[in-house]
């Protein structure tokens, strides 16, 4: 017990030094940002699941919520800690010392198992809490319901922390033995966050079968969400059996996945560690080409190369392409739900979406800070800071630009009829404008706080305060005028308005980039 | 071809190198030692540009390593202590890219890639990715990437370790072919045998300061560099 009690110690304060850094200054700084976006997260969700609850109001069954609240946090932790658990537990910097100390597999999975739980809890509340305060703004508070609630959150993230955590295992294992590992790895996960968010978007309509099928629905649940299900009738129904039955399944699920790692934990690993020379038929070819052509290259087989970054962007892109067609599908459906709003006024809502991911394709928040230990080396070299610079932007302009395009294309396609000359220049103007703002000021940001000391690529690309920065600020700048739009008439004003932002991060970051970029750079050091 | 002037660097309150002087000439392999923390690192970095510095001058091949860093960094070839390269890059790109860099002819790279690459045992591998390279292969890779651009200045941070028997003896075929060839090598290491048979001369810093240097014949006259480095040492020691 003590063992455990030491490991997860030491991986707490591993993950939050690693977060927050060993400096005063850093570690407020990312606390702050920290809880901004958090609490930014939470309004989504809320406002997302008083979506829903206002359908359930007004077909008299609230108590729907917590099934949707269940289901929807179900879906966000399983799918989640897939792509976070194979990060530690496996191909781990520990791995070597915990294996030649006296301590059991059991032990060592144990506290990695709580590290990676904590994750859950997280994103589960992001969910959850939402749901419950949302229940109370529609129906009179009860102490009773909030208490069970709060016992049930305890048990919620469990199944799918267990389920994420085996298929994470599975993936990491089979993706090992194949030759395009890392490629294999990215298109699994679009794939599954596709089906997630198909999944997420039909729930409006789900919501609605919800209470028409009732109980009888609920009951067909549980052969395929048995936790989700039994959690409902248990908590919400008040069925006792089912409370018991819900808590003794999360945690035989979680011992089940316990003793799979345990048993597995040092095999899996050493499979994975165990790699020869592969052996490279082809003749060695000594093209030469510029150095910011092989600055570019670099950024690009360090991209693709780090399924966690092309990841933390692809969704982004792959949103790009997939909401006109979902905007096209569900278009008939959303204007019986809510009426008097246009088709022209969602197409100016989808030019600031595509803005919106645009900026969050950014891959330039993390470029310097994942030259890791190679800063050195890098900067050992006669480049010039402004041809490295370049490179880094150029690559994040590359990747997007493309699906900026396409996605533009798809639009015009689906809506020609809708569209007129204006919308159709806001359509490439607008996120062009956005891709060019944040990819030079993620950059200068990367530049002003840069950490290179990681153990974990997560800990810059997921993790870091850059990343935070550049959400929050892409996410202001977007919907913002989305508010503007109930008080100013003039859409062109409101573009206008927009545009200018992004020209004015633009051009600041250009202009910060040309006057401090090389001080900066010399600054830069492992 | 190297020179330092007054080289002063400070990690906030600490002063790692306090106001160093030394030079290194063409056709000169120089020992840098002393103990751990001493400041060898600290300098290294210092001349390839990687960290500012307080105070002092850095010359190399007569350019300012502060007013013309890229001049002088086109004339030198830094290999870390611990070669960390691009994991998700085959060998065979890592060193296209450093010859892009500096601007090497696609011939000359070839041929010494090919010669080197042989030389150091390394060629046949070089289509494998750096990240399943051991840490000696990375060792080698690293040298061999210098080799690609034949720098004027080498600047090594303990490049034996890590090395096989007989690598090691080719890099030190390679340095005494090259110093003929005018180069220089200006290294930081602890394993002083190998300093005294190799190299022509040898700085000995402590706590950041020059405690000793000179021709290695003339600082070691007639004991070993490891006698004189532990009595170099204990003398501060005495005084302190």
């Amino acid at each position: 017990m003590r063992n455990i009690i030491n490991l997860i110690k030491i991986n707490f304060i591993n993950i939050f030094k690693g977060m927050f850094g060993y400096g005063k200054k850093t570690g407020r700084r990312f606390f702050i940002s920290t809880i901004v976006i958090f609490a930014l997260l939470y309004f989504v969700f809320g406002n997302l699941m008083d979506t829903f609850m206002q359908y359930f109001v007004a077909l008299n069954s609230p108590n729907y919520i917590f099934f949707v609240g269940a289901l929807l946090s179900f879906a966000f932790v399983l799918f989640l800690i897939t792509y976070e658990s194979q990060n530690y537990f496996f191909k781990t910097k520990d791995f070597d010392i915990l294996s030649a100390l006296p301590l059991k597999n059991s032990e060592i999975v144990i506290a990695k198992y709580t590290s990676v739980l904590l994750s859950a809890y997280i994103y589960s509340s992001l969910i959850f809490f939402p749901t419950i305060v949302v229940y109370f703004m529609y129906t009179p508070f009860s102490m009773p319901i909030l208490l069970l609630q709060i016992l049930a959150f305890i048990f919620i993230p469990l199944v799918p922390m267990a389920l994420g955590t085996l298929l994470g295992l599975i993936i990491s294992f089979v993706t090992s033995k194949l030759k395009h590992s890392n490629a294999i790895t990215i298109i699994l996960f679009l794939m599954l966050f596709v089906a997630y968010f198909v999944m997420f978007f039909y729930m409006n309509n789900f919501a609605t079968q919800i209470v028409a099928g009732g109980d009888t629905l609920i009951n067909s649940m549980q052969y395929y969400l048995p936790s989700v299900a039994w959690y409902f009738k248990g908590f919400v129904d008040n069925e006792v059996l089912y409370l018991f039955l819900f808590m003794l399944f999360s945690i035989v699920m979680t011992s089940i996945v316990l003793i799979c790692l345990t048993l597995l934990y040092k095999k899996i690993n050493y499979a994975l560690i165990k790699k020869k020379l592969p052996k490279y038929k082809k003749a060695y070819s000594f093209k030469q080409t510029s150095s910011i052509v092989a600055l570019f290259n670099i950024e690009a087989k360090r991209y693709f190369s780090t399924p966690m970054y092309v990841l933390n962007s692809g969704f982004s892109l792959l949103f790009m392409l997939i909401v006109p067609i979902i905007l096209k599908v569900s278009l008939q459906s959303f204007f019986d739900i809510n009426q008097g709003i246009s088709v022209s006024y969602l197409l100016n809502i989808l030019v600031l979406l595509n803005a919106m991911f645009a900026g969050m394709s950014n891959t330039t928040y993390a470029s310097i800070s994942i030259e890791g230990k190679q800063i050195n080396m890098l900067k050992s070299l006669p480049l010039k800071s402004s041809n490295i610079y370049f490179a880094k932007i150029l690559f994040n302009i590359v990747l997007s630009l493309p699906f900026i395009l396409l996605s533009n294309i798809i639009t015009i396609i689906l809506f020609f009829n809708q569209l007129d000359w204006f919308l159709t220049l806001m359509l490439f103007v607008v996120p062009i404008l956005s891709l060019l703002a944040f990819s030079t000021f993620g950059l200068v940001l990367n530049l002003y706080l840069p950490k290179f000391d990681y153990d974990n690529i997560n800990q810059i690309i997921k993790q870091s305060i850059t990343l935070i920065i550049i959400v929050v600020l892409d996410i202001i700048v977007a919907f913002a005028p989305m508010f503007l739009i109930n008080y100013i008439q003039n859409i062109f004003i409101i573009f206008g308005i927009i545009i200018f932002a992004y020209l004015i991060i633009f051009l600041t970051s250009l202009i910060l980039l040309k006057t401090k970029g090389e001080n900066l750079y010399n600054k830069l050091h492992y | 071809m190297l020179k330092i002037k007054n080289l002063t660097k400070r990690y906030g309150e600490k002063i790692a190198v306090n106001n160093i002087s030394l030079e290194v000439e063409s056709g000169q392999i120089t020992a840098f030692i002393g103990h751990n923390g001493a400041g060898k690192t600290t300098t290294l970095k210092a001349i390839a540009g990687i960290l500012d510095f307080d105070e002092g001058e850095i010359f190399v091949d007569g350019k300012n390593v502060k007013t013309q860093p890229l001049e002088a960094k086109n004339v030198i070839g830094y290999l870390p202590d611990n070669p960390d390269l691009y994991d998700n890059l085959k060998a065979i790109d890592y060193l296209n890219f450093i010859a892009d860099v500096f601007k090497v002819d696609k011939s000359t790279r070839e041929q010494r890639i090919k010669t080197y690459g042989e030389r150091l045992k390394i060629y046949g591998d070089l289509g494998a990715p750096i990240g399943t390279y051991s840490h000696g292969m990375k060792q080698k890779l690293a040298i061999l990437g210098l080799l690609v651009h034949k720098p004027k200045l080498y600047l090594f941070d303990e490049p034996f370790v890590g090395l096989d028997p007989l690598t090691s003896h080719e890099l030190k075929l390679i340095m005494q072919e090259e110093c003929k060839n005018g180069s220089a090598f200006f290294y930081s290491t602890h394993v002083l045998e190998v300093a005294e048979k190799l190299c022509t001369n040898v700085v000995i810093i402590k706590d950041g300061k020059i405690v000793g240097q000179g021709e290695m014949e003339k600082v070691t006259k007639d004991e070993s560099l490891e006698n004189v480095f532990l009595e170099l040492e204990k003398t501060d020691e005495k005084h302190n």
